[in-house]
């Protein structure tokens, strides 16, 4: 099946791990990623106002070229986004568009400059729900060829992915999927109070000690309820959380919980060694072997 | 040919002031069938009413029209003003120009049109209207309660106690209702049991009410004063009469089953087991869904052991037919699923429990014998929550306020005092709705001798860390947010209304809510919009047991004031079927609100007992075979007619002058 | 300008008058405990016609999480309304924040940064 691409810019940049990784598993599963040609930022940040269109400019223009490249190289409609926040921002663009014609209007004036209008054939996925929907947890399963019985796995879901419910993948107060997906790989899921709320987010630019405070919170909390090791789809959350265990060290005395992302823990899972960082799967082999 | 006499009203300004009501009174007189027209400050006054009748005999008048108000409001003064002079009730009609017009314009002129319109066209009615007698009809002096929480404890006391035969249908195996599970009751600290108890008794021994428990209305037909109705008696199993409480069989059961009901997963009981020491009738039960035997006869230990013979394994459900007067609903409520709240653990949390779970456990009848223990370890709470609107008031859930849960949240806060002296209680609520007898005095004595700390906010979220149960809130008095570790939280549920298929079996109208509609929020607040059946208890909103029990009494008045009529009279402005153009398509009996229509190998079939005259199928019928009485076809062409065409001829454009009293 | 809850209506499409102070947003919000007035009372500012609600600093500390507008009992978009009261200064030209001060830049997560320019500036 071959299928949309959506990077992002920060899946080029700080979160190429999680690419390498989540572009194997799926193609390990018969999933081919198609990268949408001469795409550009989604915008990162949807923002709120209802009385103009400009913060759905640049996913629309995205979506536009996701449909020609859907054309050309004879791919489903199904548009995959690794990163939570572009996975909200074009879901959100995309239901402004489809659901209020006045703002399509004047979101087809803005784009006159592209090839065709946006059609609104697409239908955007994360990662996550790919795995859920498309293919189904038995197939992840299935594909295990390494045991991380034991593993004691927190999630950390942040916000953008679970809210507002109109683009949420889970149940915003009860998400499951990241711990059902643990469940396949014979991993642990720790439940903790912070796995569904968020990290502090883009704070991280302005107000940066209120995002440490907060990582500190969240990564003391999965330890408190067992977790070796957190693991998150959000670029963000994964910088946030790393960073700020950090430099909140001395306030953590010394804990620090490897932060990784779900599709590493399911590459490692699936034995794609190439598809990791040496080191990742270094502290993998560790953690499992020492748990083993 | 008919002769019509027209009186029109100035209803002081009300009328007058936007209508040049001499202009519609000369105007009036040039139809054709009007041979008197006149004109009267209150028409409805004495003196108003003896020009009506004046009028009718000096000018042999055949119909009147009075143009005045809406016909819900007068009709029936002028139609015994009428009456009293010789003429037909039926040959009497308004045109209401006070709603529909006066009170809704400014234009004078274009007021007067329209005044003039509606007056013509109502004059053009009467002249086809035919002269009926009313439909008398006998009465089954009988009744009808569904539900036996204590609103149908109460009304069918009151209706038996009137000396009328009362059905009481209760779908579990006993009566007593939400009451029966309740540890004390506010303002006043009474034991619900004990005051319970022996109206529940009352109720059994009283030789006019006639009990069927484990029973459902499935249909409703006739109307008031003749209503029939199936009722399915699901099987007890065990014989009501010869059961003598031995509870030799419950010792034998081997099955132990989650006891969902009266404990609310507390506690479990046996398959073969009675409700509550207290229950009526008080007889043991067989829950079929957990028995082994039932049917089968292949675990049979209790039939062995009972000694009475009352046990029957193979015993059938029975559908019982009864013939009734009048009906009274008071199927009650349910508390709203604590399962569907995510930020407060879906119901997943152990010690997060609802106010019926609460009740259970500080009641002395409960499993843990009074003594108050969590659920999830037995542990004494020290510290607990208690947390206000939990669904209610939350357009994600329950838009309304279910009215009793500050009451009782201040009453459980107080008792937990009473049972865990050194404990801490916190109520978090957003406002304190104590709006009843002795209820904030009840509120106060809860804070002063209680010493409860009341936090006015919201709780966001519950998580579990080791062995409590950490509450985020903010104290919106000191804008702090905190999170406050507790052992138990107590979430005062909303309460939900068990409507559903009753409303379905009676076609009584649900508000947005799915509480049973009443006629009038204000004025009818205990009938339901079908005649005959009348509302009590939280079906109709949410209400505490005094108010419960207020209503259940009005509604019993209400059903004695049919049941102790010799007969009732009904309107005879109903439906009625040409045989001879109806298809039997059948539309109309779809349609029908009150079941009033059959289907025979004829054609249609009007019950005239049941039908309210609402017109539906009239207007529906595709060939016209169906013609609503006094409003024929040709009566409502020409009423049409006097507005587009007959009233304007003789006033285009209105004088401007207003008229001058 | 014409009075603070009416412009948050036009930018936001959300009416403060449905709030009635429950106080949940404040209560299940992660950055509660930096903020000088928890959104509740950032609501009831706007609802009083009070400026000060365009002062607040929780308007720039609010990440757009969206738990508050998850959980509000009035369906208000809480996070919406934070947000249009930050738009009503940035359009101002009144924004708090100066990206050029930015510890890190090059460290960073580019969203972080596109993020935080969007809504900041």
């Amino acid at each position: 099946m071959r299928i949309l691409y959506y990077p992002g810019c920060t899946v080029k940049a700080t979160a190429l791990r999680d690419e390498k990784a989540s572009l194997q598993v799926l193609r390990v599963l018969g999933i081919e990623p198609i990268e949408v040609e001469n795409w550009i930022c989604c915008g990162a940040t949807y923002n709120l106002p209802k009385d103009t269109v400009i913060q759905a400019v640049a996913s629309i223009r995205t979506l536009i070229r996701s449909e020609l490249t859907m054309k050309k190289s004879n791919t489903e409609n199904i548009l995959l986004t690794l990163c939570s926040m572009c996975n909200h921002v074009l879901k959100m663009a995309d239901n402004l568009y489809k659901n209020d014609p006045d703002a399509a209007q004047k979101l087809n004036a803005f784009l006159s400059d592209e090839p065709s209008n946006y059609e609104g054939k697409l239908r955007i996925m994360h990662f996550l729900e790919i795995l859920r929907d498309i293919l189904g947890y038995d197939k992840i399963r299935d594909k295990v060829k390494r045991n991380l019985k034991g593993l004691n796995v927190a999630s950390f879901y942040g916000c953008l992915i679970l809210r507002p419910r109109e683009v949420a993948i889970d149940d915003p107060e009860d998400p499951v999927i990241i711990e059902e997906l643990l469940l396949r790989l014979n991993a642990n899921p720790v439940d903790y109070p912070y796995r569904n709320e968020c990290c502090g987010s883009f704070n991280v630019v302005s107000a940066p000690e209120y995002v440490w405070d907060r990582a500190k919170e969240i990564v003391k909390s999965a330890s408190d309820y067992g977790a070796k090791l957190i693991v998150t789809t959000c670029p963000l959350c994964a910088y946030n959380l790393e960073e700020g265990q950090k430099r909140r060290r001395k306030e953590l005395r010394g804990l620090e919980l490897p932060i990784l992302y779900v599709s590493e823990l399911i590459a490692y899972a699936f034995g794609l060694d190439d598809a990791l960082e040496p080191e990742i799967k270094n502290l993998l082999d560790r953690m499992v072997g020492k748990e083993g | 040919m008919e002769r019509i006499g027209v009186f029109v009203c100035h209803c002081g300004r009300n009328i007058a002031g936007a209508v040049n009501v001499k202009e519609v009174v000369d105007k009036i007189r040039k139809h054709p069938l009007v041979v008197h027209a006149e004109e009267y400050k209150y028409m409805c006054s004495s003196v108003g009413q003896n020009i009506i009748r004046e009028a009718i005999k000096k000018h042999g008048l055949t119909g009147i029209v009075v143009a005045a108000c809406s016909p819900s409001m007068h009709l029936e003064t002028f139609r015994t003003a009428a009456v009293s002079a010789g003429l037909n009730p039926y040959k009497v009609e308004m045109a209401n120009i006070r709603e529909q017009n006066s009170w809704v314009h400014d234009d004078v002129n274009e007021a007067t049109k329209k005044a003039l319109g509606i007056m013509w066209s109502a004059v053009n009615k009467v002249a086809g209207d035919q002269p009926l007698e009313k439909v008398r009809s006998s009465v089954k002096k009988k009744c009808l309660v569904i539900g036996g929480g204590i609103a149908g404890i109460q009304a069918a006391l009151d209706v038996a106690n009137n000396g009328f035969e009362v059905i009481l249908v209760e779908k579990s195996p006993t009566i007593g209702g939400r009451m029966a599970q309740l540890s004390e009751t506010f303002p006043t600290l009474d034991c619900a049991q004990c005051i319970l108890t022996p109206k529940m008794a009352e109720v059994a021994r009283n030789p006019n009410i006639k009990i069927y428990t484990l029973s459902e209305v499935i249909e409703v037909s006739g109307s008031i004063g003749n209503f029939k109705v199936k009722i399915r008696k699901n099987p007890r199993y065990v014989d009501i009469g010869a059961c003598n409480m031995c509870g030799e069989c419950e010792k034998v059961c081997p099955q132990i089953v989650l006891d969902k009901d009266y404990n609310r997963s507390l506690t479990v009981r046996k398959a073969i087991y009675i409700p509550f020491p207290q229950a009526i009738p008080a007889a043991y039960v067989i829950d079929a869904s957990h028995c082994h035997g039932v049917g089968t006869a292949r675990c049979n230990e209790c039939a062995k052991v009972c000694e009475q013979k009352a046990i029957n394994l193979f015993d059938k459900e029975e559908i019982i037919e009864e013939d009734v007067g009048a009906i009274i609903v008071a199927t009650g409520y349910d508390l709203y699923p604590k399962e569907k709240i995510g930020e407060y653990g879906y119901g997943r949390l152990e010690d997060v429990i609802d106010s019926l779970q609460f009740e259970r456990l500080i009641s002395s009848t409960g499993p843990t014998g009074g003594e108050l223990r969590r659920p999830s370890d037995g542990k004494i709470p020290k510290r607990i929550a208690f947390i206000q609107c939990v669904g209610s008031r939350d357009l994600q859930h329950l838009p309304y306020c279910s009215r009793i849960c500050c009451m009782y949240t201040a009453k459980h806060a107080f008792l937990y005092k009473h049972l865990v002296p050194d404990g801490e209680a916190y109520i978090f609520y957003i406002d304190i709705r104590a709006a009843g007898k002795k209820y904030e005095e009840f509120i106060m004595r809860v804070q002063q001798e209680g010493r409860v700390k009341y936090i006015r906010g919201r709780v966001s979220k519950i998580v579990q860390k080791g062995d409590q149960l950490i509450v985020h809130a903010v104290d919106t008095i000191t804008g702090k947010p905190m999170t406050l570790p507790f052992d138990m939280v107590v979430l005062a549920t909303g309460i939900v209304p068990n409507t559903k298929e009753i409303a379905n079996v009676l076609r009584i109208p649900l508000d947005e809510n799915g509480f049973l509609q009443e006629l009038h929020p204000k004025l009818a607040p205990v009938e339901s919009p079908i005649k005959g059946i009348f509302l009590a208890g939280v079906a109709q909103g949410p209400k505490d047991i005094q108010d419960s029990v207020a209503q259940a009494s009005a509604a019993a008045k209400k059903a004695v004031e049919i049941l102790s009529k010799d007969y009732i009279e009904r309107e005879p402005l109903i439906a009625r079927v040409n045989k001879e153009p109806c298809s039997r398509c059948g539309v109309c009996v779809q349609l029908c609100p009150y079941h009033a229509i059959e289907m025979t190998p004829e054609g249609a079939k009007i019950i005239d007992a049941a039908c309210e005259g609402c017109g539906t199928c009239a207007a529906a019928c595709p060939s016209g075979a169906i013609i609503l009485t006094n409003n024929e076809p040709k009566q409502i062409i020409s009423m049409i007619d006097a507005l587009l065409v007959q009233a304007p001829s003789v006033l285009p454009t209105a004088s401007s002058s207003t008229n001058k009293e | 300008m014409t009075n603070l809850a009416d412009k948050i209506l036009e930018i936001t499409g959300e009416d403060v008058y449905l709030c009635y102070f429950c106080g949940k947003c404040g209560a299940g919000c992660p950055m509660a405990d930096k903020m000088d007035h928890l959104p509740y009372q950032v609501i009831h500012m706007v609802q009083l016609n009070d400026m000060n609600a365009l002062n607040a600093k929780s308007i720039w500390i609010c990440a757009t999480c969206f738990t508050c507008s998850v959980r509000c009992p009035r369906n208000l978009d809480v996070a919406r309304i934070m947000e249009g009261l930050r738009t009503i200064k940035v359009r101002a030209q009144q924004q708090t924040i100066d990206l050029r001060k930015v510890e890190d830049l090059e460290k960073l997560p580019p969203i972080a940064l596109v993020a935080a320019g969007r809504k900041y500036t």
